[in-house]
Order: C-alpha cells, then sequence, then structure tokens
C-alpha cells in the first residue's frame, strides 16, 4: 500500500510550530515582556513609596536624572574597572595555565578535571567562604601574611582592598572557566599544521606567535566576550562581601539598581538605570562580536 | 567475525595504543627536570589555591564553634558532626525545607528547558521559514540582558498572579534563563546530524515529530546531557530571582544560607556545613559529566 | 641537490611494534624514486624519518653525505607535501609561500621574487591574494607545493599529496609533478599506494610490505622481473593471475600442472628450476595482458576453461574465467565478444611465466 509521505507542507508547518512555539512563548512571557514592561516604567516617575499619587510619565527624566546622578556615574566606573580587571586577570593566568596543563606530562590530565571545581561552587558560598577568609581577625588571609611580617589588612574596610577582594574572589571561581576553554581550543589544532612549521623552519616561539595564536583567537574573543557578560551581572559577590561598601567602591551598577528598586522603591528610576546597563552591555558585547567576524573571515571552513 | 580477523583486530588495536603511548612519552621526554618541576609546580598550585577554599569549609564544618575561630588556625582536629546535625534536624536550623525547594526547583526547570529547548533548537535547525534567522538571533540573546532588569516587572507579574513565594515561579525564572543556552548548544549539536539519516526515516514513514523523538534526540545525548549539567548548575546556584521572589515557603538554599548572617554575626558552624551541603551535589555532578561539559563549555566555537 | 640515504633503519615503537625494519635504502641525487606499498607497510613512517618528524630507533639517515640522524628538521635542507596539505588556515596563499623565507629572515623584495617565481611555475599567480580556505584540493596542494619548492632545498619529500584528489584532478597533477620534476632537477622522495602514479612518476620504486623493503628498481624491472610475488601482484594493474601449481617432469621437458592445466616450461626456466632444486607447491603468475583467449582450441591456446565474466571496456576487454575452481583473468582485444558459461581456451605465452614458492613468495625463475 502506498503511503503518502508525512512531508507536506501544512504538516511540516504544524511541526515546526509545536516545536518551537513553547519555547517562544515562555521567553516571550520571561523576557520580551519583562523588558517593554522596563522600558515603560522607566519613561515613568513611579515610586511605590508614593504608589498612592499614581505615576506620571515623564519619559526620559530619569534617564536625564541617571547622568547627574554621581552615586550611578560611579557604579558605572566601580563596575567598569572590577569586570575589566577581574576577566584581564582571569584570562592572563587561565590563558598561560592552559599551555601548562597541555603539556602531556603525567597527571596533568587529572588535574585539568578536577580544577573546574571553583565554576561549580554555589556563588553565595564562595562569597561567604570569600568573606571569612578576609575577616580582619579570623580570617586565614591575614594569618598568612602575618608569616611575611605584613599587617593584618581590612580587606573589606579599605577601599582599594575591597575591590581587589571582590576582583579576587571573582578570579578564584572564573579563571579555571576560561582556562579550561582554551584548553580545549588548544586541542583542537591541527597537529600537521605544526609539522609543516618545524620543516618551515619555525623555532618554538615563532610557532607559538605564528601559528598558536591567530588560531586561538575566535575561541579567545568567544570565551572573553562571555566571561565579560556574565561578569557584568555580578550580584552575589557584592550583596554579601561588601555591600556596595566601603563608600561605594565596590558599588556595582547591578547593586545599585537593586538598591533602588528596593531599597528606595523607586522602581521607574531603577527601570531606567537597568535599561542603560542593558545598553552598555551590548555596545561592549557588539565591539567584540565586530571583532570576531573579523577574525572569522579569514579562518572560516 | 571469525577467529583469526579477530586476532588480526586485537592486534593491530595493540599497536595502534602502543605507538599512542610511545609517542606520549616522546612528549614528556622532551622537557627538561628543572621544566618539568616547574610546570608541575605551577600546576599544583593552581590546584590547591582552586580547591583550598572547598577544602576549608569542608574542615570548617566538621569543626565546632571554638576550632573555627582559633587563632593560628587548627588543622589537626577531630571531626565532630555537629553542625550538620543543627543544619538538618534541629528545627530552627532547618534547612531541610531550602534543600528540597532548590531541588525541585532545579530538576524541574532543567527538565523543560532541556525538553523544550531541544524541541525549538531541532525546529531552527532543520526546518525553514521566514525570520528564522531572527528568531534565533532573539533567543539566543535573551542570555544577554541582565536579570536585574527583570526583576521588577516579573516581580509584578508573579505576584499579581498570586505566584509569589511558591516554586512555580522559581521554576519558570530559571526555565527562561536556561532555555536561550540550551536551544545555543542544541542548535549545533542537531545540525552536525547528517540530514541522510533523518531522510531515509521519513522516506520508510515516520512523521517528523516521529524522527525528532526516535532518531535525532538520540543522537545529541552528549549535548542534551552538557546543557542538562549546566542549566542544574545555574538553577541550584542562583542568588538574586530566589532572593526577590521568595519570602518565606520558597526559599532555597542560597537564600537559607543568608539567614545565618544577622546583626549579630554569622553563625558560622551552621554555615559551614549547609554550604558543604550545597557544594557537594554539583561537585560530584560536575565531575561524573566531565567529558560532556568541554562541548558545553566551548559553545560550539571549538569544534 | 642531495642524495639521501638510509643505513639500517629501524623504527620500533614502544619496543614492540616494528613499522620499519633494518631498511637499506638509497635515493641518488636529482631522482625520483618513490615509496610503494599498501597501508601500514611503513612507507610514511620512512618518510617521515627522512624529514625528521620521527624518531630513528635505530640506523642513520644521511643527506648530501652528512648524518642528520640526530639533526632537527629546520637543519635538514629538506621541504615537505603533506598528505592534507598542512597549509596556514589564517593566512594567505601568498603568506603561506613566503613564511620558510620569512623565518630565515631575507629581505622584502627577494621573498617578494621567490615567491612570485613559485607561484608562476605553479599557475598560482591569480590566487596569491586569497585566503587558503577558500581553496579546493588541487589549489590547496599546490601552494603546498609551491611552500616547498620556494626554498630550492636539497631534498623533496612528498607524503601522498594527491591521494585525497578527484580521478581527474589526480591525472592532471601526476602530468605537473612530473613536469615539475624534469624543470627543477629535485631530489624527490615520494610516497604513495598507487602504483600507477610510482609507475608513471618514479625513476626507481622501493616496494614495502609490513615494514620490510620488498624490492627496489625501475618501473620495468619490477614489472617484468618482479622478486617475489607480493611486488608481482601489487605492481601492474590489472593485477597479476596466480595459479597453484606443482612441477611435472616428463623426459626432456617440465610442465606446471595443477587442476585442470598443464603447461610447458620454456628451457631456460627449466633449467635453472633443475638447478635450484625447486619443488614442491608453487604460485604460477602470468600478467592478463600474458595470457590470449580463443573460444576455439587452437595451438596456441591449449588450456581448456569455462568464462566466467566479460566485461567490454571499449578499446580492450576483461575475460574472467574458471579453470578447476582457480579464477584468471584476461586482457583480450576489443572486439573479442564471448558470455558467461561459454567455453573459454587459454593461451600463456611462456616467456611471461613466473613461478613463485607458495610459502617464502620468493621469484624461483629470477
Amino acid at each position: 500500500m502506498f503511503k503518502p509521505l508525512q512531508s507536506s507542507r501544512a504538516a511540516r508547518r504544524t511541526t515546526a510550530l509545536i516545536l518551537i512555539v513553547p519555547t517562544c512563548l515562555l521567553l516571550a512571557i520571561i523576557n520580551l515582556y519583562p523588558f517593554i514592561y522596563a522600558l515603560a516604567l522607566s519613561f515613568q516617575n513611579y515610586s511605590m513609596t508614593r504608589a498612592a499619587q499614581g505615576s506620571r510619565f515623564v519619559w526620559f527624566a530619569n534617564y536625564g536624572a541617571a547622568f547627574r546622578d554621581p552615586r550611578f556615574i560611579n557604579c558605572v566606573v566601580r563596575t567598569l574597572i572590577i569586570v575589566g580587571g577581574a576577566v584581564a586577570i582571569e584570562f592572563v593566568i587561565g590563558f598561560c595555565l592552559a599551555f601548562v596543563l597541555n603539556t602531556k606530562l603525567r597527571g596533568m590530565d587529572t588535574i585539568r578535571k578536577i580544577s573546574i571545581a571553583p565554576v561549580t561552587v554555589m556563588p553565595i558560598v564562595s562569597a561567604l567562604i570569600w568573606f571569612y577568609m578576609l575577616n580582619q581577625r579570623y580570617g586565614i588571609v591575614n594569618w598568612f601574611i602575618s608569616f611575611f611580617g605584613v599587617e593584618p589588612q581590612g580587606w573589606l574596610t579599605h577601599t582599594t582592598l575591597a575591590t581587589l577582594s571582590i576582583i579576587a574572589a571573582d578570579v578564584w571561581q572564573w579563571t579555571p572557566f576560561i582556562m579550561l576553554v582554551i584548553l580545549a581550543g588548544l586541542n583542537a589544532l591541527p597537529e600537521y599544521v605544526y609539522e609543516a612549521a618545524q620543516i618551515d623552519g619555525l623555532s618554538s616561539w615563532q610557532q607559538f606567535r605564528l601559528v598558536t595564536v591567530p588560531l586561538l583567537m575566535p575561541v579567545m574573543l568567544i570565551v572573553v566576550l562571555l566571561r565579560i557578560m556574565d561578569a557584568f551581572k555580578m550580584f552575589d559577590l557584592v550583596y554579601t562581601m561588601t555591600q556596595g561598601g566601603p563608600a561605594g567602591a565596590t558599588e556595582t551598577m547591578s547593586y545599585y539598581i537593586y538598591i533602588q528598586a528596593f531599597n528606595f522603591f523607586e522602581l521607574g528610576y531603577a527601570a531606567a538605570l537597568a535599561i542603560l546597563m542593558l545598553i552598555l552591555i551590548t555596545i561592549i558585547s557588539q565591539i567584540f562580536v565586530r571583532w570576531m567576524y573579523r577574525e572569522e573571515e579569514g579562518t572560516a571552513a | 567475525m571469525d577467529a583469526v580477523e579477530q586476532y588480526r583486530q586485537d592486534k593491530m588495536e595493540q599497536a595502534a595504543r602502543v605507538i599512542r603511548e610511545s609517542q606520549l612519552a616522546l612528549h614528556r621526554q622532551r622537557y627538561s627536570i628543572p621544566t618539568k618541576i616547574g610546570l608541575y609546580v605551577v600546576a599544583l598550585l593552581f590546584l590547591g589555591i582552586s580547591l583550598f577554599p572547598i577544602y576549608l569549609i569542608l574542615t570548617a564544618s566538621l569543626k565546632n564553634d571554638v576550632q573555627i575561630f582559633a587563632r593560628p588556625p587548627v588543622f589537626l582536629f577531630t571531626p565532630t558532626f555537629k553542625s550538620y546535625h543543627d543544619v538538618l534536624l534541629v528545627s530552627s536550623l532547618s534547612q531541610v525545607r531550602f534543600i528540597a525547594n532548590s531541588l525541585i526547583a532545579t530538576v524541574l526547570s532543567t527538565a523543560i528547558a532541556v525538553a523544550f529547548g531541544s524541541m525549538a533548537a531541532y525546529g531552527l535547525a532543520r526546518f525553514e521559514f521566514k525570520g528564522r534567522k531572527d528568531l534565533a538571533f532573539w533567543i539566543l540573546s535573551t542570555r544577554m540582558a541582565p536579570p536585574i532588569a527583570f526583576i521588577v516587572p516579573m516581580f509584578v507579574l508573579i505576584k499579581s498572579i498570586g505566584l509569589l513565594d511558591t516554586w512555580w515561579a522559581l521554576v519558570i525564572m530559571y526555565t527562561g534563563m536556561n532555555l536561550s543556552f540550551s536551544v545555543w548548544i542544541l542548535r549545533g549539536f542537531f545540525m552536525d546530524i547528517p540530514p541522510e539519516l533523518e531522510e531515509s526515516a521519513l522516506v520508510d514513514g515516520y512523521t517528523r515529530w516521529q524522527v525528532f523523538t526516535r532518531i535525532a534526540l538520540p543522537l545529541v545525548k552528549p549535548g542534551l546531557a552538557a546543557v542538562a549539567v549546566f542549566a542544574s548548575i545555574f538553577s541550584w546556584n542562583e542568588f538574586l530571582f530566589a532572593l526577590i521572589l521568595t519570602q518565606q515557603h520558597a526559599k532555597t538554599i542560597p537564600i537559607g544560607i543568608t539567614g545565618f548572617s544577622s546583626s549579630m554575626g554569622i553563625h558560622w558552624g551552621p554555615f559551614m556545613a549547609v554550604g558543604f551541603i550545597a557544594i557537594l551535589p554539583i561537585l560530584i555532578f560536575t565531575f561524573l559529566m566531565q567529558k560532556y561539559l568541554v562541548r558545553g563549555l566551548t559553545f560550539g566555537a571549538v569544534k | 641537490m642531495a642524495d639521501v640515504r638510509l643505513e639500517k633503519v629501524w623504527k620500533i615503537y614502544g619496543g614492540v611494534v616494528e613499522a620499519v625494519r633494518e631498511l637499506d635504502l638509497e635515493c641518488r641525487t636529482k631522482e625520483f624514486l618513490c615509496l610503494l606499498g599498501p597501508s601500514g607497510c611503513g612507507k610514511s613512517t620512512t618518510l617521515r624519518m627522512i624529514a625528521g618528524l620521527e624518531n630513528v630507533t635505530r640506523g642513520d639517515v644521511y643527506i648530501g653525505g652528512r648524518k642528520v640522524t640526530s639533526v632537527p628538521p629546520r637543519d635538514r635542507d629538506i621541504a615537505m607535501v603533506f598528505e592534507n596539505y598542512a597549509l596556514y588556515p589564517h593566512l594567505t596563499v601568498y603568506d603561506n609561500i613566503a613564511m620558510p623565507l620569512r623565518v630565515r629572515n631575507m629581505s622584502k623584495s627577494e621573498v617578494d621574487q621567490k615567491v612570485r617565481h613559485a607561484a608562476e611555475v605553479l599557475h598560482i599567480t591569480d590566487l596569491l591574494g586569497r585566503r587558503v580556505v577558500r581553496l579546493g584540493g588541487g589549489q590547496k596542494q599546490r601552494v603546498g607545493i609551491g611552500r616547498a619548492i620556494v626554498r630550492s632545498p636539497s631534498v623533496f619529500l612528498m607524503d601522498e599529496p594527491i591521494s585525497h584528489l578527484e580521478a581527474q584532478l589526480r591525472a592532471q597533477m601526476r602530468v605537473e609533478l612530473k613536469r615539475l620534476h624534469i624543470e627543477v632537477e629535485a631530489t624527490t622522495i615520494y610516497v604513495t599506494h598507487d602504483q600507477l602514479e610510482a609507475m608513471a612518476l618514479a625513476d626507481r620504486i622501493a616496494v614495502m610490505n609490513l615494514g620490510e623493503l620488498q624490492q627496489v628498481g625501475t618501473p620495468s624491472e619490477l614489472f617484468d622481473r618482479p622478486v617475489n610475488q607480493f611486488v608481482a601482484g601489487f605492481v601492474g594493474t590489472p593485477p597479476m593471475n596466480f595459479l597453484t601449481c606443482e612441477l611435472a617432469a616428463q623426459g626432456d621437458q617440465m610442465f606446471a600442472q595443477g587442476s585442470g592445466f598443464r603447461i610447458l616450461l620454456p628451457e631456460a626456466t627449466r633449467a635453472r628450476l633443475l638447478s635450484s632444486k625447486a619443488s614442491g607447491k608453487m604460485q604460477l603468475g602470468i600478467r592478463p595482458l600474458d595470457l590470449t583467449v580463443a573460444k576455439a582450441a587452437g595451438s596456441q591456446t591449449s588450456v581448456a576453461a569455462k568464462t566466467f565474466v566479460y566485461e567490454p571496456h571499449g578499446e580492450s576487454c576483461q575475460v574472467t574465467v574458471e579453470i578447476d575452481g582457480q579464477l584468471l583473468s584476461i586482457e583480450a582485444d576489443g572486439d573479442f565478444v564471448t558470455g558467461a558459461g561459454e567455453p573459454a581456451w587459454i593461451g600463456f605465452k611462456s616467456d611471461k611465466l613466473h613461478l613463485f614458492d607458495s610459502v617464502t613468495g620468493a621469484n624461483l625463475v629470477l
């Protein structure tokens, strides 16, 4: 009996819809709707403390206020410093470590498998354990540096040290991530290109500079971009370790928005700040994506 | 396969193994002794720093209050399970409820994210329709947005539905956050499947849905595993949404942990115990799913 | 240009796997030597040892009289063309070819001159600005060759450079490589598993099997006087036929006798066999070209057979016949027509008969 193939256009369209709609629906609720709502909020002067008065559309007043808000300017700067500092350090260390762990020595493979541990630790737990380690009186860090004759430091109570502490906690947790991705990239490099390089006469350093680095560029760019996007959202560390202090030294954008929304209840203003944050992240991502496309142009297979 | 063929094949595999090992050995010999020592020092230092805080949690969870604060730190001690006992059995401190909530939220959101995500990924990979590229881009871009931007609208929405402080709220949010990642990874996996496999199934009379469930899905198991691992990690560890959307009944482990720090200081013993309970499952799960992680981590950037 | 010499070279992996066994081989200056054999015979390993990409377990390698056994590849003055091209994927054609020169700190103008010259020789001048990822297989391979010739090294090593190309392109590249060799006059060692390629390109061919050198010689030497059954069966297409047989003497004559046939051996062959006291089971070897087939018995065609398969090939045809259970392939003229099951009469050209020992495979008649 001849059975008609189930590939008629209508059947295909139905199946495609069934497959895609649930996800789109969920994302529309969780992503699109809040975005539109937040956008609408940002144009109003809605505040829960003044809810009785209702809210007016003030359009770009919130945005204007943001640019004149010294605390906001501060948090943008602090966020850039913390994100920039953390990701840069994570990248440099992760890059070097990838090469160390890539040597085919015995046991390096096991070390690699275990080293992912920090990435899996609950950020809030990580934050609290760092809080514990950095405590001025009973923290292990101060005990350790006393061996070098250094005074016990107020790691979370001095502005520069607090910034460094937040960066350190982030670096501890995410360096293995960058290392593992670059390591995977290293392992994917074609071995025979290096044989040709040997015969062509390239020294080890030249092989590194002229072959390894260019071929790793796409991977490195992607992992740095990913890290930057995630680091921008940093909340747990600040909430736990420093609450934005001392004197706003570690007040990141996420934290400030949280304060505005849930401490001051200025929902309209908080929404505007959130939109600004989204714009900033998008701009930075775009820069990287353009950079990546330039690299991809050359190496697309 | 007859015995002679089998013997020949075994010999060839054996030979291949010997060749691989001797080439590895050659790699190892290329480093001088001081270089090797240096490399090991660096690697072990890195490992030590990575594991130290975790070690700290473990040991502190087994110490009594005096030992936790002792200066110089106590390295040898008799372990006590009092903190674990307190945290699980003493009702005023009990975290069991939070653990249950975390489990429910994690398992459900991961399952739904994998299910819906794989469907959408397959749809995007195999079906051609107008606006496919834009749709894919939108789904992938939802990962970029900072959660803090959604928190207010979602708080209002969830409160108005009456789902505030239920684990449904968390499941919805976590699924949403994991969907983007799920689609991203799985689309790549589905695109790697040779279309001929599916086409021959269609010719045999399978419906497209059956092709998806019986042919495509089994072939992307590594991708599903990678997504499951990362989605679970994210949901289990998530803090911000849990903070805002739960008050009493649906509190998860991260929120429960912050309950140990009050104006009177931090109750370290129980905290360490919960902390370790919080990180142990993920540590084990990750270690077991090792080989699926690399593909997930590299997000298809590395083939 | 230099010559290459391998002296008692062994390659043993992990003390167990013998990939290359006591190899003594010489490639003369400006000679095109082919290393031919099936996969796993050790030919690539040998080439890589000459290149310095693999360590020599025992023995020595000499290039131009200089012992290079422990010298790294970059100091051996060699160039290599790889099976999978091994081009630098992120660079242009120009940069790929220029790389070995730039590494040696040559002046920009000199580099440019040499690169352009190489590109001209290989007809890829219009591709110089393109990224190599966008090229087809044949073009990529030319870039690989360009990268090799641009340095004018003493020795060229080629590891199955055209085996990944489609048939027509391969035939084209064969011609190109031959022309290149004549023009550049380079000492070349070329690895391949395709005996047609080897026969067409090489001055001499070294046949290898299971790590051991079987025979070294010119194409015609290998074709007409194979030293053992392996070489006889490997070289030449369609491959040589083998029939199990025994020697039978009758008065002054000697016959090769098997089930269903009895073939008179020429006097010279008989004399050789008598003096070497060969006996026992043997393999009679005869090439399809050296057999004749007819529909009726004649003076030339003395063996009865039954047609098994008939394949017309236009100008010629291939007839496979069966003699009491053993199959025989004959290449005949295009206008000979027959069909499966029909009787056939086979003639053996007596001066083209080979006899191989059933156990050692050695040619008993040389």
